[in-house]
């Protein structure tokens, strides 16, 4: 299959007046094109952290990538210009956010705000046809055509979304970046954006990060998945290896074990431990070691790399070292950066 | 246990909270350059007005007395500012002049805060009706300008401190009203107001331990903000002899009796105009650095 | 909404002067005045009555355009208003439109270039400018441009040249407002969530602040114009002092000087009750350009 993104050794961090967050600690990620991938995690992992990296829309001054690469489908992110980058935003890849309230301008006419994405990356388009165009992707969407004129706040939260969904694929990206699209709308309608996702995943042949805290929502629509913690991945695979089987990282079982199951019998909940280290004093050795209930001497001291355990798996932790097929990456050698 | 040592063990670690959170408060100005600035500004300020004016000049030999053989000099080393058209000392008229607006400035500020909590206190703690009726009356008082206000309160009681002072404080009484009726009732609805009064404190002691430590913070914000408001009004009422008796060393009435001999003799517009800036500004500095220290939103 | 708040001013203003010490037909009348002749002018003027009913006759009778006669003069006051106060509203109003003109657009730019050695400049400026007494700023402009180079008149406005002092004067001390208040509100406006979306789509920063931001920070702007031209109205009245310009600020003085209630509260309502038909077209404006309110009156409509 082919790669459509490649993200290696990504840094990223935030500065302020008080102290230096790490956010983004090592990430390697590899995106096959027209896939779903789901980017699971806690809040704080660093999963917006990423998506706005492969935009490059970090907060000015703030958000800093330190080193890495990210190639998006032939492009060098990181040394690509400014002028580069917004020729590539909403044409190549797009981006939505979660909360669909404040996503839209409210003193723009819908339909306009949708048209602004042609008419910045297809300016050939006529006026009719950029307009032909809004309402073909209107219907694609879901959205009652009339409607166009009306303001945002007219519209639901849902409706609200759509219209985002509507803006991102207007230029018809290879590569969807969904921050937490559904978690701010309510389950019922939660569920019908997820449907319409799934359609438009395969009417466009489009590959999607969606990041998400949800491993419901994850099941729905991803092919594969990758687990984030504390700024980097401990375990990818595709949605079979990570749902079904014995090998996972204690981390992961802790999520699934964290998910109440109406057919067990069990009087309380097992949420996992503790809290995600403080991104401005990480852990040395392995970053889950101070919360997992499986650490065995190595892991404070040495970061693990990722093993791979199959084809399509690969898991970050030093209980799988025996089981590898070989060593997925050069971090193993590294000590990893104290604070 | 009597209601002594309950009241005590209550404000334990309410105490201590309050002190950690002050020394968080302080920190936060003292990171804010401009409001340190202004605050060294006012301390240099107050000391000049309230120790120099009696130390470097006297009242009533440099400020008070005509002096006909000196009359509108420029500034020498004898007299640093200069003189005005009666011989007066510039310097010592603007260093009394200092006091003046200070004592007026800080008078109508307490007159205000005082009618605005008794008001604003009043409005948050019966509600219903009399919260109604009272923030109407406050609300049109606000739609008045202040300066309009104070002039009619002038036309109706006359000229003189007193008469001054109560023209002014008028027109601040809304703003502090609101702000105290709000800590009320931010307070009001808080369960913890319930469970002081289920363990037998009083209500007074309900406000004085928990409704006023939260209450101070805006009101000094504001205090300070009024404040540079009320010196402007002061000066501005002056010059157009509508405040202070012209006998009163301040520096509104210093401009208005400048005007005729500024052509030639502009030291006498110069320094009260600038005193009038740095007081002005030093008060601005340090309510906004205040209310920036106070506010936890305003962080980048 | 506005009525209620104009008579609740006008009944403050009037209680306030009716505590005015002293009789206003014996003023009239002069020291020799006889008790009787006092006790007539005070029937005719309509003083005995009950505080309350000589309220509800004067609001009567401003509906009917009829504020009063000076105590002075005994002509009506409303013609001595109105040749006084288009004086007063055009320095005010030119004032707060050269300030707009010139601190909007320097608001926006220190907005944008946050951080920059513009925007410490322009914010210094502008801290120095509201801690300026408008008076004493007048009195410098006076004294350099008008008594020292002689571009300008400096007494009253018989050609358009004596506007120039008096406006730029109103208009410093306004920008300092427009200007931080125009900052701060559009970097607010630059943090929100729908200028995010904006730029993933690949929109330039240019646009974004032209097209996406202006047309939000705009409406908080004009609200912000509108409280300022009722601290300008103010002053403009204490200008008037300084250049001699015959407007509401100077009669105003004059008639407390001389007692002369009538005047006093007629110019203050008049002054009043223009700045709230200012705010109440402001409020009307901001309705037809939010589209969030703008659609809330069509609701209601139907």
């Amino acid at each position: 299959m082919e790669h459509l993104l490649d993200i290696k050794d990504l840094y990223v961090t935030y500065t302020t007046d008080e102290a230096i967050f790490h956010a983004v600690n090592g990430l390697d990620l590899t995106l096959y094109k027209g896939e779903t991938l789901g980017l699971v995690g806690e809040t704080g992992a660093g999963k917006t952290t990423t998506a706005l990296s492969i935009m490059r829309l970090l907060p000015d001054r703030i958000g800093k990538i330190e080193k890495g690469s990210i190639v998006l489908d032939g492009h060098d992110i990181i040394a690509a210009s400014d002028n580069d980058m917004r020729v590539l935003r909403g044409n190549l890849v797009s981006m939505i956010f979660q909360d669909p309230m404040t996503s839209l301008n409210p003193t723009i006419r819908v339909g306009d705000q949708v048209q602004e994405v042609l008419e910045i990356h297809q300016p050939e388009l006529s006026k009719e046809g950029a307009g032909q165009k809004v309402d073909e992707i209107f219907r694609l969407v879901g959205l009652p055509v009339e409607r166009k004129v009306e303001y945002p706040h007219q519209f639901s939260g849902g409706m609200r979304q759509r219209i985002v969904i509507a803006i991102a694929l207007a230029c018809e990206p290879q590569l969807l970046l969904a921050d937490e699209p559904t978690t701010a709308l309510d389950v019922t309608i939660q569920a019908q954006v997820l449907e319409l996702m799934q359609e438009l995943k395969e009417k466009l042949n489009m590959a999607t990060i969606l990041i998400t805290h949800d491993l419901g929502v994850v099941v729905e629509i991803c092919d594969r998945v990758a687990i984030m913690y504390s700024g980097e991945i401990i375990e990818v695979g595709t949605l079979r290896d990570i749902f079904t089987g014995d090998a996972h990282h204690p981390y992961t079982d802790g999520l699934f074990g964290s998910i109440p199951d109406l057919t067990k019998k069990e009087s309380r909940l097992h949420p996992i431990d503790g809290m995600m280290p403080d991104p401005a004093a990480l852990p040395s050795g392995c970053k889950f070691h101070e919360r997992c209930p499986k650490c065995i001497e190595i892991c404070p001291v040495q970061h693990p790399p990722a093993f791979k355990i199959s084809e399509t798996h690969s898991i970050r932790c030093h209980l799988f070292a025996s089981e590898v097929t070989e060593e997925v990456d050069a971090h193993a050698s590294e000590e990893t950066v104290k604070e | 246990m009597n209601n002594q040592s309950i009241t005590i063990e209550a404000t334990g670690p309410v105490m201590t909270k309050r002190q950690s959170l002050f020394m968080l408060i302080v920190k936060r100005y003292m990171k804010n350059k401009l409001a340190v600035f202004g605050l060294i500004l006012f301390m240099i300020l107050v000391v000049i007005f309230v120790l120099g004016a009696g130390l470097f000049v006297d009242y009533e030999a440099d400020a008070i007395r005509h002096n006909m053989e000196y009359r509108n000099k420029p500034p020498t080393s004898a007299h640093i500012f200069g003189t005005d058209q009666y011989g007066r000392d510039v310097f010592a008229r603007v260093l009394y002049g200092g006091r003046v607006s200070l004592f007026v400035g800080i008078v109508t500020i307490l007159l205000s805060l005082a009618g605005g909590s008794l008001i604003g206190a009043t409005a948050g703690y019966f509600g219903g009706k009399t919260d109604n009726i009272l923030m109407r009356i406050m609300d049109v008082f606000l739609a008045i300008p202040s300066i309009l206000l104070a002039i009619s309160i002038v036309a109706a009681l006359g000229n003189g401190m007193l008469n001054l002072m109560i023209a002014l404080s008028v027109s601040s009484v809304p703003r502090f009203a609101r702000i105290v009726r709000s800590c009320i009732l931010t307070v009001k609805g808080q369960d913890f107001v319930e469970a002081a009064r289920a363990y037998g404190c009083r209500d007074r002691k309900i406000i004085t331990y928990h409704i006023l430590p939260n209450a101070i913070g805006p009101i000094i914000v504001q205090a300070t903000l009024s404040m540079s408001t009320t010196i402007l009004m002061i000066s501005s009422l002056s010059f157009v002899g509508l405040g202070l008796p012209s006998s009163i060393p301040e520096w509104g009435s210093m401009l208005a009796s400048a005007k005729e001999y500024m052509r030639y003799s502009p030291h006498l517009i110069i320094f009260p105009g600038i005193a009038i800036v740095l007081a002005v500004m030093a008060f601005n500095l340090i309510g906004d650095g205040l209310r920036d220290a106070l506010d936890p939103k305003l962080r980048n | 909404m506005m009525i209620p708040v104009i008579l609740g001013i006008s009944l403050i203003i009037f209680t306030i002067l009716a505590l005015t010490p002293g009789d206003p037909a014996q003023m009239i009348l002069g020291e020799n005045a006889s008790l009787k002749d006092i006790e007539i002018l005070r029937e005719e003027m309509g003083l005995n009555e009950h505080f309350l009913i000589r309220y509800v006759k004067y609001i009567g009778n401003v509906l009917r355009f009829n504020f009063g006669n000076s105590y002075r003069t005994g002509l009506p006051v409303i013609s001595e208003i109105l040749t006084r106060f288009p004086n007063t509203l055009a320095l005010a109003f030119f004032g707060i439109g050269l300030s707009v003109v010139i601190g909007v657009p320097i608001g926006i730019a220190s907005a944008v270039k946050q951080y920059s050695i513009f925007d410490t400049v322009s914010l210094g400026v502008a801290l120095i400018m509201t801690s300026i007494p408008a008076f004493w700023l007048g009195l410098m402009l006076l004294l350099v441009f008008s008594l020292n180079l002689g571009w300008f008149p400096a007494i009253g406005i018989t050609n358009w040249k004596g506007f120039i002092l008096p406006i730029v004067t109103l208009a410093i001390g306004s920008m300092a407002v427009m200007i931080r208040m125009t900052r701060s509100t559009m970097l607010e406006v630059i943090r929100e969530d729908y200028i995010r979306t904006a730029r993933a789509k690949g929109t330039s920063e240019g646009r974004i602040i032209r097209y996406h931001a202006l047309r939000n920070a705009l409406l908080p702007i004009i609200t912000i114009i509108g409280i300022n031209f009722g601290l300008q109205m103010g002053g403009a009245m204490i200008c008037e002092t300084v250049f001699s310009i015959p407007g509401m600020g100077s009669l105003m003085i004059t008639s407390v000087r001389q007692k002369d209630i009538p005047m006093v509260m007629a110019s203050v309502l008049f002054v009043a009750i223009a700045i709230s038909l200012i705010n109440l077209l402001i409020d009307i404006l901001y309705a037809t350009i939010d589209p969030r309110i703008k659609s809330q009156y069509e609701k209601a409509k139907r």
